[in-house]
């Protein structure tokens, strides 16, 4: 176990300056299920964590009513999250991929931000989030700045955060209106695991029943969590015939560059992705026709 | 405590259900202690340095910067520790490394300090300096002829059964029964396949953890979860060079054993520190450390050729074992021996021949995991079976029904079977799943099937000793060697005393798992507590009643005979009015003769004989009890994706007698579920003799949303050699879950796989293959 | 099998609400709740199995939700409400789970124990008779290697007919 020294400011500013100065040897620490699992198995961790226990509101759900697109503040738990009636309601595939995480007792500890900021390949909110075109807000020392989610990872374990920045609020489109989101994941064990294949997506249908906007994105199946856009774009001004969804399904697991590991062989995981991808597309259509 | 149960003082408490009335209420509040939990003054913490390399030479081993460190109060390495041998079967293996390492987690040094930080800071200030030496990591590579070597001399060790050994071979065993050729030349169909299994982690929650102390003399007590004190004190006696009386082996609470708590790990480590520091001493171990030293199920590999006619008789099995034991014999040679046995048991195969081969790996040691070598020997057996009756067209039920040992047949060494109630299990459980009817198939596009597998097991016998001390008011307190590890061993030793004189379950109260204070008993191993220690309990209690009875007879002037002792009463049988409380009777009689009532009992299980011209270098051949089961199961595959889903689990066992059926229920369901596991994700993956899933994440045991309804039935065919008629039921539950659970794939998709685990990628390959 | 570093800075008070009982403990910065209950409070009642939020049975109530124990830092609950296993039972009178999981034999070993009831005591505080799916889900997070986790849903089920536990553990 890595011994490290605990500051909880209670400013997000003092949060940000803290990170400033210790330059690189600290971490913020949300509800630590990466963090402390990092220090005890692998014997690697900070020199100092900042908490934002003290810092309010940096865990609000709402819906932005200008842009009618939902915003999460980082530190919300993934437990907050699948049962905010409100996510529930207009965030479904999020939602699912939050209930997915660990078990409650992990997910009452775990954030969205964590989620992300620790950039797994498997993180399982990220696909649905890339599937609805989330953006993440970084705050630094000079003020915040927004990216597009797909522009937040960079590798395993690499995002585009710098040392001194945190993580503040994630925004992404929201479900209705002719709009559904939906998250499937393939594992060894059939329901508690780690995704071997995660899959994401979110369909805009116009009042004909073609697509109007299309999100697809997929989760292990490369070093960031991968959006398959080529693959989307192919229902773009479509119907949701069986054939176009086989069609965007081969063109995901064409996008998809899996590798073969303890868990899973690569040839499995693009097959999976296949799989998961017609699963998930054919739900939706079930879903908007309701 | 508010028991559960009304009194049963008055009705029979055999055969009752009774819930957790003995450890129960401690284990609810938190107030058990479980072996990193016992509270010691100026305890320091002990940690182990432990080898990085699966193979390699200790060039040196450098402490003097760790003892120097402030807080350091006790370092040692095979210096500290006496020049002794110790091992289950064959003395190879040393408390910690001398010389040599040859798995990634031996012990090479420990330190105790006055906390943890201070301890594994230590560790980090001990210098190895390691000369890495070739390895071998599977037995082909160990079985070949230049193969490097694990143990130079390895023939040259003491062991307690004389075994065929030869470079990494430390056991070659053989059973023969008839001319496999004659019965291949009556077979109407042949065939031979591979079977594969992994390494398979016992699974426990509760890292092993044992603390240590010396007194004023240097007598040592240790506080370990273990399964087996005697076993455990024995070994300490053996290995530190102490003689008995000096050492004390407290059992503490045993978060889970399986078999993973017999053998000493860190034990003797922990008891090292303590004499040298003169302080307690605790170690626990991480989990990661356990995953990497606390033993593992055997990897095997069986190839099994069968034939059968075209009436559904089998006539011969011919066999290979190969038994992947890792760095020391461990239990290889039991396991191996074991599965051979099973393979040629739970059917009448009159020709046979196997071949078992444990070999040593540079891998962490194998031990008995809940039925060693079971599952390993189902799977080849039980697939076999449903193959050959596939071809022969015949439902595999039938031929399991044709070909199924009765009582009085034998085992293939020729040990005798006694009350045998395969056949039972057969018809009960297809009663019960209704083998019959065809299964439904989904509209949904996936693939229902069912499947059927029968298992054999045999339990051990060893020593068992009990006292009952029947106090002035009539109530019992029960003194056994036997602990508590959760399968409910109290609550039988519990019902089997109040049933023998007469009380509630209410009114006694069992002492456990301490050499000091408790009698002899070899311990929670190999599902023998209930008969073997139930056995000594039963007689310990007869010997009290006895006594009680003596008494009684004098003071009412009647003939023993008479009486009888039921509802807390001595009875004179037809005349109610004499009755006496038997209060009265104990208090007279501990005032008689000074001291409380005391009954004793021993037991050791008769070991049937055998036939010592059917095999060689083999170490179990006789056993002193077996019993049989038969399980069912529907599964539904989704031939995309390779998930199966278990729609259905009947699980059929005879477990002789039913003492407490709460807690055969349980075990079954422990057991089967534990199976289920070892079925579709668990195993320990290796690189290059690393572990590369130390951890419940990558190693995957079935939660609560994966685990079915495991639909129990319980069939008592007694046997008449033990107490009630009781066979053990912890292990038997285990074999047959996999090999139906594959029948059950293949009959739903036509896959047959002969590889664990049936991991959804693993099934999807085979549907594939299938396909094309 | 790393070791630490050698860097150990210093350990500061904490208020903690441990079992209805205020107090300040002294933690170290990089500690763990569980290492704080177990080793500072000596409530040994709560387990350490796996230590990487992998098997529950470290689970305590924070403000009656269950998290896992040993993955949460100490100092991120100061002034926090934990109830541990050792805080159900309220003058030797144990909660309508602890007698079900006694009589329902859903304890074997025990060592999942004190985390099931945890979690299933957080469930039966929301829900007053919830499915087995509910049930399932709920203590999805807790590994038992003894039962099959059969007869520990029956005892939550059993429970959960007897109305819920005493609501004041789980505000
Ligand atoms: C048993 C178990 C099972 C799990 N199963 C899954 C699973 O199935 N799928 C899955 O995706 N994940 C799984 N996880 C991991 C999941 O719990 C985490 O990814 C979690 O969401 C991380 O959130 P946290 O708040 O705990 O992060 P922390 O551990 O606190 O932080 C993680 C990393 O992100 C940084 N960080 C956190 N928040 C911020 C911020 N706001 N700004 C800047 N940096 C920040 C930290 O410095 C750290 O490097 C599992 C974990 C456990 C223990
Ligand atoms: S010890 Fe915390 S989850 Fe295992
Ligand atoms: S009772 Fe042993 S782990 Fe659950």
């Amino acid at each position: 176990m890595i011994a490290f020294d605990y500051h909880a400011p209670e400013s997000l500013q003092e949060a940000v300056r803290l990170l400033d100065q210790f330059a690189g040897t600290a971490r913020v620490v949300a509800g630590g299920t990466d963090l402390m699992v990092t220090c005890r198995l692998r014997g690697l961790g900070p020199q100092h964590v900042i908490s934002l226990r003290r810092v309010e509101n940096l865990d609000v759900v709402r819906r932005d009513e200008a842009t009618g697109r939902v915003r999460i503040g980082a530190f919300a738990t993934l437990r907050q999250i699948e049962r905010s009636p409100l996510l529930r309601e207009r965030c479904a595939g999020l939602v699912e991929a939050a209930h997915k995480v660990g078990s409650i007792p992990v997910r009452n500890l775990a954030t969205i931000g964590g989620n992300l900021c620790n950039a797994s390949p498997s993180a399982e909110t990220a696909p649905p989030l890339l599937a609805a075109a989330a953006t993440v807000t970084l705050t630094g020392p000079g003020g915040q700045r927004a990216i597009p989610l797909e522009q937040f990872f960079l590798g395993p374990g690499k995002t585009a955060l710098q040392p001194n920045e945190v993580l503040t609020e994630v925004s992404l489109l929201a479900d209705g209106a002719g709009a559904a989101s939906m998250y499937e994941r393939q594992c060894i064990r059939r329901f508690k695991d780690i995704a071997l294949v995660g899959v994401g997506a979110r369909l805009a249908l116009d009042g004909a029943g073609r697509c109007q906007a299309v999100g697809l994105a997929l989760g292990a199946v490369a070093p960031t969590p991968l959006p398959v856009p080529a693959a989307a774009d192919l229902l773009l001004g479509q119907q949701l015939s069986d054939a176009r969804i086989a069609e965007v399904a081969a063109a995901a697991r064409a996008a998809a560059k899996p590798i073969t590991d303890i868990r899973a062989s690569a040839e499995y995981r693009s097959a999976m992705v296949e799989v998961l991808t017609i699963r998930v597309l054919r739900a939706l259509r079930e879903a908007l026709r309701n | 405590m508010e028991s559960a149960i009304e009194s049963s003082a008055q009705k029979g408490v055999i055969g009752s259900r009774v819930g957790r009335l003995t450890d129960g209420y401690e284990k609810v509040t938190g107030v058990a202690r479980y072996g990193a939990d016992i509270e010691h003054a100026n305890c320091l913490a002990g940690m182990v340095l432990r080898s990085e390399h699966p193979h390699a030479r200790l060039r040196s081993i450098d402490t003097r910067r760790a003892e120097a460190l402030p807080g350091v109060k006790a370092v040692i390495t095979a210096a500290d520790a006496p020049q002794v041998l110790h091992g289950f079967t064959v003395h190879d293996q040393t408390i910690i490394a001398r010389e040599r390492v040859r798995y990634v987690g031996e012990p090479v040094a420990a330190v105790a300090a006055v906390d943890k930080a201070t301890a594994s800071e230590a560790l980090r200030l001990i210098r190895v300096e390691y000369e890495p030496l070739p390895a071998v990591f599977t037995p082909h590579d160990a079985l070949r002829s230049d193969a490097p070597l694990l143990h130079p001399n390895f023939a040259a060790y003491e062991s307690k059964v004389p075994l065929n050994r030869y470079g990494n071979v430390c056991c070659h065993a053989k059973i023969t029964n008839g001319e496999v050729a004659r019965g291949f030349d009556r077979s109407a169909v042949i065939i031979e396949n591979t079977f594969k299994t992994p390494h398979v982690h016992f699974g426990y929650i509760e890292p092993h953890a044992v603390s240590a102390a010396v007194d004023g003399r240097g007598f040592l007590t240790v506080w370990t979860s273990t399964q087996a004190p005697f076993v455990a004190r024995a070994a300490l006696s053996h290995t530190l060079k102490l003689p008995m009386h000096q050492v004390r082996v407290i059992g503490t609470a045993i978060g889970g054993g399986f078999g993973g708590k017999v053998e000493l790990l860190d034990e003797p480590l922990a008891a090292l520190l303590a004499i040298k520091a003169r302080r307690a001493v605790r170690i626990e171990m991480s989990m990661l450390e356990d995953f990497h030293v606390a033993q593992a199920r055997h990897a095997s590999e069986i190839t099994l050729k069968a034939g059968i006619s075209s009436d559904g008789m089998l006539q011969a099995f011919e066999g290979t074992v190969i038994m992947d034991t890792g760095a020391y014999a461990g239990f290889g040679p039991h396991t191996t021996s074991q599965a051979m046995v099973l393979l040629g048991s739970p059917y009448r195969v009159p020709h046979l021949r196997f071949e078992g081969f444990a070999v040593l790996t540079n891998k962490l040691n194998c031990g008995a995991l809940r039925a060693p070598g079971g599952p390993q020997a189902a799977l080849a057996c039980e697939s076999t079976i449903d193959m050959l009756a596939e071809k022969i067209g015949m439902d595999p039920f039938e031929v399991r029904l044709k070909n199924a040992k009765r009582s009085g047949d034998t085992t293939p060494t020729g040990c005798e079977l006694r009350a045998v109630a395969l056949e039972q299990t057969l018809r009960a459980a297809a009663e019960r799943f209704d083998w019959r009817r065809a299964v439904q198939r989904p509209s949904n596009g996936k693939l229902r099937g069912k499947g059927m597998a029968c298992g054999i097991w045999g339990g051990s016998g060893y020593g068992a000793g009990a006292t009952v001390r029947v106090n002035e008011d009539g109530t019992a307190t029960v003194f056994t060697g036997a602990v508590e590890t959760g399968a409910g061993s109290t609550i039988v030793a519990t019902q089997i005393v109040a049933e023998e004189l007469g009380l509630g379950v209410e009114d006694v109260h069992v002492v456990c798992g301490d050499t000091e204070s408790t009698p002899f008993d070899m311990g929670a191993i190999g599902s023998r507590t209930t008969v073997s220690t139930g056995q000594a309990l039963r007689q310990a209690a007869v010997d009290a009643k006895r006594k009680i009875l003596q008494e009684a007879a004098e003071q009412l002037e009647t003939r023993l005979d008479d009486l009888e002792l039921r509802g807390r009463q001595v009875l004179v049988k037809g005349v109610p009015s004499r009755a006496v409380p038997l209060r009265e009777i104990t208090t007279t009689l501990t005032m008689k003769h000074g001291g409380p009532v005391m009954g004793l009992g021993a037991c050791v299980m008769e070991l049937p004989g055998f036939d010592a011209a059917t095999y060689e270098s083999h170490t179990l051949p006789s056993k002193p009890w077996f019993t049989f089961g038969t399980q069912m199961v529907e599964v539904e595959v989704d031939p995309a994706s390779g998930d199966v889903e278990i729609i259905r689990f009947v699980a059929a066992h005879d477990v002789g007698r039913a003492i407490n059926p709460v807690g055969i229920e349980g075990q079954i369901h422990g057991a089967v579920t534990l199976a289920l596991g070892q079925a579709f994700s668990e195993q320990l993956v290796f690189q290059q003799g690393r572990l590369m899933n130390p951890n419940f994440l990558d190693y995957r045991m079935p939660t609560a949303l994966e685990t079915p309804h495991i639909e129990t039935i319980i069939i008592e065919a007694a046997d008449e050699e033990s107490a009630y008629g009781v066979k053990g039921v912890g292990e038997p539950p285990v074999p047959p879950v996999i090999p139906a659970i594959a029948n059950a794939i293949y009959n739903a998709t036509g896959a047959r796989i002969l590889e664990l685990p049936l991991s959804p990628e693993r099934v999807w390959l085979a549907l594939q293959k299938v396909a094309r | 099998m790393s070791q630490g570093t050698s860097l150990r800075p210093a350990r500061r008070l904490a208020r903690l609400t441990v079992n209805r009982e205020t107090q300040e403990v002294l933690v170290a910065p990089s500690e763990s709740l569980l290492e704080t209950l177990r080793d500072g409070l000596r409530l040994t009642g709560t387990k350490r199995g796996c230590d990487t939020g992998d098997c529950g049975a470290c689970t305590v109530l924070v403000d009656g939700a269950p998290v896992v124990s040993c993955l949460a830092l100490s100092l991120n609950l100061e002034g926090r409400s934990i109830t541990t296993v050792e805080g159900l039972a309220q003058n030797g009178r144990l909660t309508p789970l602890q007698q079900a999981f006694i009589d329902s034999g859903a304890v074997q070993c025990g060592f999942c124990t004190p985390g099931m009831l945890m979690s299933a005591t957080a469930l039966l505080a929301e829900e007053r008779s919830p499915s087995e799916a509910a049930i399932r889900d709920a203590i999805a997070g807790n590994l038992c290697r003894c039962t099959g986790y059969i007869k520990i849903v029956e005892a939550i089920q059993a429970a959960a007919h007897q109305g819920a536990p005493n609501a004041s553990l789980v505000s």
